[in-house]
């Protein structure tokens, strides 16, 4: 196996990382699940197959956004800290305790929407949730107090994972490859990262921004409601926390592409080395990924013309490099291969597909011109749905089956390759709806649907449907060799 | 002062309500002695390290909160203000009872001297199972509206009550304070943390439920001299979101101080 695709040993010393690991990308993926039965019924609602009110129709789409936003990228994370623990020391201690707070930051959001009725959309736009009409002010602290959670939890993986990775460079510019990316990849002498490796240092730097901006938003929030201060510039409001929500939201697409790089060797038997391209690449995602969010405020007009172009040229820039060196990296690595296929496989196939597809979405969405029409219809809904379903999720399936077939003894169920083709069949099917539907001027948000509209939303019902069926039987065989693949990672008896 | 639409329950010289309950202090002495009692025991039996002076301490921190908790102002204020009751049950359940399992900790931890009865009883409360089933059983039956009503009304029901809060949670604590080789201690940091997110869901539930409600849920507290409707949905309000933040701010430190750096499975 090529070193690049190395996963530990379950006797390497890394058995409890791996572990922590397994837990967040099932914790992760199990409340994909929870979230994605969400979705299903806000489509089946928008159907007219079967109405539940508006209110309760905002409720679950603020959870199934917010929610699927932190799943997705705990799964990924969760992936990532498995990848580079053959290579790099983290602490499991530090990994569980960043897992329970980002827990308990999701139980928060579930409460503040289930229970407290908070019903103001992910994004929870200022000064919105300050005055909602339905909802408690305490509500809107309790969502507050579950993305404070979530950024803490965020927060400390981060810095974690820089750390460990400094240290195991021998300081955070040789992590980044910085030595060998000014050269123009003529200066060797420091050892290069693994690419995964890298990406991880550049995800964990974009985090940890993420979950400061998280932060300069949140607290002005908290002081206001107890009155310390009388209100916040709603366009601060509004710029940092789709800085803190949109970051997020990209960094689970560009984690799970490193997860590419970890694992698909593993499938083609070819290594994945580091080269110039991947160095500059994704170097370049530290200050891309945070200017993109911008193409969010285009149309407020009280956002600088500066940051408007930024958000344009971010938007562009962030997505070209990493992914041409990422989708020409894999297909290359996958040519005449004579790759296994297999259901890891299979979803990293469907990934590349997803991410190529969502991105094209998304460059589309951000161009100032397109994005004015199509920005408040499902277009909108049907690219983020595309790098979600398609990229995000599907990398991250991957590598946790990746995962499972290096710890298990037991092979996947016969029927888990169709399941993953299924899954690309429904997930391909339920986000063409929505881009016919976006291109239709369907709008996106709206809790009841036009009879002219509901057509759309009833085909797409039959590929979520399509999806769910797959999610099950991929869940089913992953459960049934988990526990087999948890036991491999304990320690040897008498080692503590 | 709980105000909303001009009534208001007032609580001037709110500092000064101390409300010294004999029977109380009493029984705290009596727990306290029994404490010591246990203590010089083990000692005789050559237990060196039970005789840690730290364990004293926690222990007697934990008869302190107590007692802070049931006669300062906020316990003399329960039966008035349902987010001073709600303080109080915090005191109880995350401050005093974890101090009591610290302090109780080295007496218990080796089991060898307990008779076989005793010895399977703690081993079968301290199952994480068990633990978090009757954490969950006490405190929502307690908050069930006619359970509450009559810990409001009769005095010996509202010990009980409290009692009851402090058991549930000192058997809740148990298995993540102990340590692994401990009876009824976690084993590994998976199960410490499913066992954090389980201790916090249910009680969060129960404070979101009682945070978020449309009407007050006792109607003890609409009878309160100067109270309202309004004031009194606004103090349960208060008594919720005084069960959800800090509780989840010590599962938090609870995450910090019990998951292991090395985690020992078997």
């Amino acid at each position: 196996m090529p070193a690049s695709a190395r996963l530990m040993t379950p006797d390497g010393g890394n058995g409890e990382v791996l572990r922590a690991s397994l837990a967040y990308m099932v914790a992760g993926l199990l409340s994909v699940l929870l979230m994605g039965l969400l979705g299903l019924l806000m489509r089946v609602d928008q159907a007219g197959m079967l109405v539940i009110s508006p209110v309760w129709f905002y409720r679950v789409m603020t959870l199934h956004g917010s929610g699927m936003i932190a799943s997705v990228l705990l799964a990924a994370i969760g992936g990532i800290a498995a990848a580079v623990s053959s290579t790099t020391r983290l602490s499991a201690r530090a990994l569980w305790i960043a897992l329970v707070i980002y827990l308990m930051g999701n139980g928060f959001v579930v409460l503040a929407t289930l229970v407290g009725g908070f019903a103001g959309g992910w994004t929870v736009l200022y000064p919105l949730p300050e005055h909602g009409l339905i909802w408690s002010l305490g509500s809107a602290l309790a969502m507050y107090a579950g993305y404070l959670f979530v950024a803490l939890g965020l927060l400390l993986f981060c810095v974690h994972l820089l750390i460990a990775l400094a240290r195991s460079h021998g300081g955070l510019t040789k992590a980044l490859a910085w030595r060998y990316l000014f050269s123009f990849g003529r200066d060797t002498r420091d050892a290069l990262p693994r690419p995964v490796e890298l990406i991880a240092a550049v995800i964990a730097i974009d985090g940890i921004a993420a979950a400061t901006a998280g932060a300069i938003y949140l607290v002005p929030l908290f002081a206001q409601a107890t009155h310390l201060v009388t209100s916040v510039d709603a366009l601060f409001a509004k710029n940092f926390v789709l800085l803190f929500g949109h970051t997020m939201g990209n960094l689970s697409i560009y984690v799970t592409a490193g997860l590419v790089y970890a694992a698909l060797p593993a499938y083609t038997k070819r290594a994945w080395p580091m080269t110039w391209p991947v160095a500059a690449a994704w170097n370049l995602i530290i200050p891309l990924m945070l200017l993109n969010y911008s193409h969010h405020l285009y149309a407020d007009f009280a956002q600088p013309l500066t940051l408007q172009l930024l958000g344009e040229i971010g938007s562009y820039a962030v997505a070209l490099p990493s992914f041409i060196v990422t989708i020409i990296g894999a297909l290359a690595l996958m040519y005449r291969s004579g790759m296994r296929w297999g259901s890891a496989s299979i979803f990293f196939a469907l990934g590349l597909w997803g991410w190529v597809f969502g991105g094209m979405g998304a460059l589309l969405d951000s161009t100032i011109p397109v994005n004015q029409v199509m920005h408040n219809t499902l277009w909108v809904a049907a690219h983020f749905h595309t790098y979600f379903v398609l990229g995000a999720l599907a990398f991250a399936l991957a590598y946790l089956t990746y995962v499972v077939e290096m710890l298990s003894p037991l092979a996947a169920r016969r029927g888990s390759d169709a399941a993953a083709w299924l899954y690309g069949v429904g997930g391909a099917g339920f986000v063409l709806v929505f881009f016919i539907s976006g291109a239709n001027s369907i709008p996106r948000r709206f809790a009841v649907h036009l009879p002219q509209w509901q057509p759309y939303a009833r085909i797409a019902v039959a590929f979520v449907v399509l999806i769910a069926l797959s999610l099950a039987w991929i869940s089913w065989d992953l459960g049934t060799r988990m526990r087999s693949a948890w036991r491999a990672t304990q320690l040897p008896s008498g080692e503590s | 002062m709980i105000a909303d639409g001009g009534a208001a329950v007032e609580l001037h010289g709110f500092v000064w309500e101390w409300e010294w309950e004999l029977p109380l202090l009493i029984a705290l002495l009596a727990v306290e002695g029994g404490y010591f009692a246990v203590r010089a025991w083990s000692a005789r039996r050559g237990r060196e390290r039970d005789r840690s002076r730290s364990a004293l301490a926690y222990f007697t921190a934990g008869i302190l909160v107590v007692a802070f908790a049931v006669v300062s102002p906020i316990g003399a204020n329960d039966e008035r203000l349902l987010s001073m009751h709600m303080l109080e049950h915090d005191l109880l359940m995350w401050v005093a009872a974890p101090l009591m399992v610290l302090g109780v900790m080295p007496l218990l931890a080796k089991a060898d001297w307990m008779p076989a009865l005793a010895r399977r009883s703690v081993i079968l409360v301290t199952r994480p199972a068990t633990a978090v089933t009757i954490a969950t059983v006490f405190v929502w039956a307690w908050h069930a509206p006619s359970a509450y009503g009559l810990a409001l009304t009769n005095d010996a029901a509202h010990a009980v009550e409290h009692l009851c809060y402090l058991v549930a949670y000192f058997i809740y604590w148990w298995p993540l304070i102990a340590a692994p080789s401990v009876i009824g201690g976690l084993r590994s940091n998976a199960a410490r943390a499913g066992y954090l997110i389980a201790g916090s869901l249910q009680s969060g539930l129960l404070a979101a439920l009682l945070a978020f409600a449309d009407e007050p849920w006792y109607p003890h507290y609409l009878h309160v001299p100067g109270a309202t409707a309004a004031s009194a949905l606004a103090d349960q309000g208060l008594a919720g979101a005084l069960m959800l933040y800090p509780g989840a701010i010590v599962f938090l430190f609870a995450a910090v101080l019990t998951i292991r750096t090395r985690e020992r499975e078997r």
